[in-house]
């Protein structure tokens, strides 16, 4: 006998309902359930029993990154279980990827943790990280409106006088460690002698990303990853940073720029610190805000790479096509969580320290305009740039 | 059976010769081609390829064997015959349509277009590559394809589109002896923020291509993704604004290659300008 007509619909569908609207919809509330499965499996210290503790983010932002990614996460039927059998509802799925991607742990020790097989919190988090890609770019842009990009200037200003500021770029290293086949071919070996995969960030004051690259193999430099960038053809071209000027005297107009450290190329629009040891008292006092501006840009990166912890040790044999969507998803989340204004952000420490073991890099490309404009940048900053 | 065949014949030649004699074939056993084609054309020159146009030799000779002895219906079939010869051994004028009676189209160009070999300018060498769209001049192409190298590189490489980020754009000849990579790169300045790229490095020297994927990749990947898929794909999908495809395992699916060629050519304008002011600029 065959099978009866509309048997395999049915079929799908009962998954997708038991999954939206087992626990978190019922009268007993979803963590409360999901806490005690955990209770016990994870470390003491860790505080299963706080929401906070276990996903570093708050109740509120992770109810709203279910929302975002429901449609995704839950469009296609899937067969998601816990080893008891029961099915994983929307809710559960976003606590197992996000647990993937925040606590570094392997595949086994999540799935040992929450109560399923590797397989699941693989496949569990790979949909989530393409769910937060499709639906959470917004959250991840260069300012487009003006006011915006006036905000962030003005932000920028008052961290260490710097005008017209409008973000702070810096890279840092997501160290691998490849399987020995890969192990011949020394492309993905850093400065360090790393096997690593590049990431370039562009932040805002509140340390939001406005701009990434990612995916380069470690051997290229600052300078490479900067040239191959969008961003760096767009400012090249005029399409970019060419919002309003600012006047530093009568006879000097100051165009929209980026910060960076030395390890970039001074151009019109990336203004790098002074090199060298002997330095005036106006280049070093230049120096010292310079650092303390584009600090946003270690903090953001050092902040992501604590928050989510999959990228911050060393990853065993990745899949270097999937690293770079691994690396924006956890940008995409990095960014949500400041735009909640999520309370958590107070308990985090201030570190500024990403890409440990790492020297700075010496960028001696500099644009002669350039050159010029730093120079009396330094003197505006110091007050003696002559009107 | 065989003899009442041949007792049945009126005429006292052989069957073969009435034959050959009623469809204008001259009868006998020493008949070869030379005799034949000199049977029915006397002028010895209708051998060679014409050269003027206004001769028209086919025509000729079937004027010629008006004067045989033979029915109206034996002509029509003459005519085919020396058509066909004609045909086949380069005999007449390939314009005179009126001796070939099937419709075949000509093997010949039929406005055959003067080689130019001479340099023209740069605008110029694109007017003709215009003007000689569709036609066979080899000449014209190659010298079009040498004005304009990065039009010679996309055609040489069908697959690779340059984004280079280099000191020069005359690398393409030794790329050879660079190690190759494919990766996958994030850029959220482009709309296209996903992209695989072919990464070719010998020493500190970069160069970025743009892979352009092909269809039977998308195919054998999707079917691959399929076999992985933990679930089946019985959703609807909306429109999305990435390029990629889903996949359970990492599996990447590539960009449809219409939008990796839009995505090229703006890249490797990109670059050539971003090459110049990097040049102008340090």
């Amino acid at each position: 006998m065959g099978p009866v007509r509309g048997y395999k619909k049915r079929r799908k569908v009962e998954p997708n309902a038991s999954a939206s609207g087992s626990s978190e919809e019922g009268s007993v509330d979803w963590w409360d359930v999901f806490s005690k499965r955990i209770a016990g499996l994870l470390s003491p210290s860790e505080g299963s029993d706080k929401f906070e503790s276990v996903f570093k983010i708050s109740r509120k932002t992770f109810n709203y990154i279910c929302s975002l990614v429901k449609e995704h996460m839950m469009a296609r039927s899937a067969n998601f279980v816990f080893s008891n059998g029961m099915p994983m509802s929307l809710n559960d799925r976003v606590a197992v990827a996000l647990r993937r991607l925040s606590s570094g742990d392997s595949l086994i020790s999540v799935a040992d943790s929450f109560g399923t097989n590797h397989s699941t919190v693989s496949q569990v988090t790979w949909r989530f990280v393409e769910a937060i890609e499709e639906n959470g770019l917004h959250h991840l842009q260069w300012p487009s409106m003006e006011q915006e990009m006036t905000d962030v200037k003005s932000k920028f200003e008052r961290l260490r006088g710097f005008p017209n500021c409008c973000g702070a770029i810096d890279t840092t290293h997501i160290t691998m460690l490849l399987s020995s086949s890969e192990m011949g071919s020394n492309l993905w070996l850093d400065r360090e002698k790393n096997h690593s995969m590049i990431l370039q960030a562009i932040v805002d004051p509140d340390m939001r990303f406005r701009d990434i690259v990612t995916g380069w193999p470690g051997k290229m430099n600052d300078f490479d990853v900067l040239q191959s960038s969008t961003f760096f053809k767009l400012c090249e071209k005029g399409e970019r940073l060419k919002g309003n000027t600012m006047k530093l005297s009568d006879r000097t107009e100051l165009n929209e720029y980026i910060v960076g450290d030395s390890g970039f190329p001074l151009l019109p629009w990336l203004v790098t610190p002074y090199q060298g040891k002997e330095l005036s008292e106006s280049e070093f006092e230049f120096n010292k805000r310079h650092f303390a501006t584009r600090i946003v840009a270690q903090r953001a990166l050092a902040r992501l790479r604590e928050t989510w912890k999959i990228i911050q040790g060393v990853m065993w044999r990745p899949d270097k096509h999937r690293l770079p969507r691994i690396i924006l998803a956890c940008c995409i989340l990095h960014n949500i969580v400041i735009d909640m204004e999520d309370e958590v952000l107070d308990a985090l420490p201030l570190s500024h320290h990403h890409d440990t073991g790492y020297k700075h890099e010496v960028c001696e490309s500099a644009d002669k305009a350039a050159l010029v404009l730093r120079d009396k940048l330094s003197l505006y900053l110091s007050g003696r740039l002559l009107p | 059976m065989l003899g009442s065949i041949s007792t049945g014949k009126s005429s006292s030649k052989k069957w073969l010769d009435r034959l050959r004699l009623s469809k204008g074939f001259p009868a006998g056993n020493d008949l070869d081609l030379e005799q034949f084609l000199n049977y029915h054309n006397p002028e010895p020159e209708l051998n060679s390829i014409s050269v003027d146009p206004s001769e028209k030799p086919v025509l000729d000779r079937s004027n010629q064997t008006a004067e045989t002895p033979r029915q109206n219906g034996d002509k029509e079939w003459f005519g085919l015959m020396s058509n066909v010869l004609a045909e086949l051994f380069n005999m007449g004028d390939p314009n005179d349509s009126s001796r070939i009676h099937s419709k075949k189209g000509s093997r010949k160009q039929p406005n055959p277009r003067i080689c130019l070999v001479s340099t023209p300018s740069n605008v110029d060498s694109e007017n003709d590559a215009l003007r000689s769209s569709g036609d066979n001049s080899c000449a014209e192409v190659k010298q079009t394809s040498d004005d304009h190298p990065s039009r010679l590189r996309k055609e040489e490489n069908v697959e690779n589109v340059d984004v280079d980020f280099g000191e020069d754009d005359k690398f393409h000849a030794d790329l050879s002896a660079f190690s190759r990579t494919d990766v996958t790169v994030i850029d959220t300045s482009v709309p296209l923020w996903k992209c695989e790229k072919l990464l070719f490095r010998r020493k500190n020297v970069w160069r970025v291509r743009e892979k352009k994927s092909k269809s039977t990749a998308i195919g054998m990947k999707k079917r691959k993704a399929n076999l992985l898929e933990d679930e089946s794909n019985g959703g609807e999908k909306k429109p999305k604004r990435r390029a990629s495809s889903k996949d359970a395992n990492g599996e990447e699916c590539m960009m449809p290659s219409n939008q990796v060629h839009l995505q090229s050519d703006k890249m490797n304008k990109d670059q050539k300008e971003k090459s110049n002011c990097s040049r102008t600029g340090s």
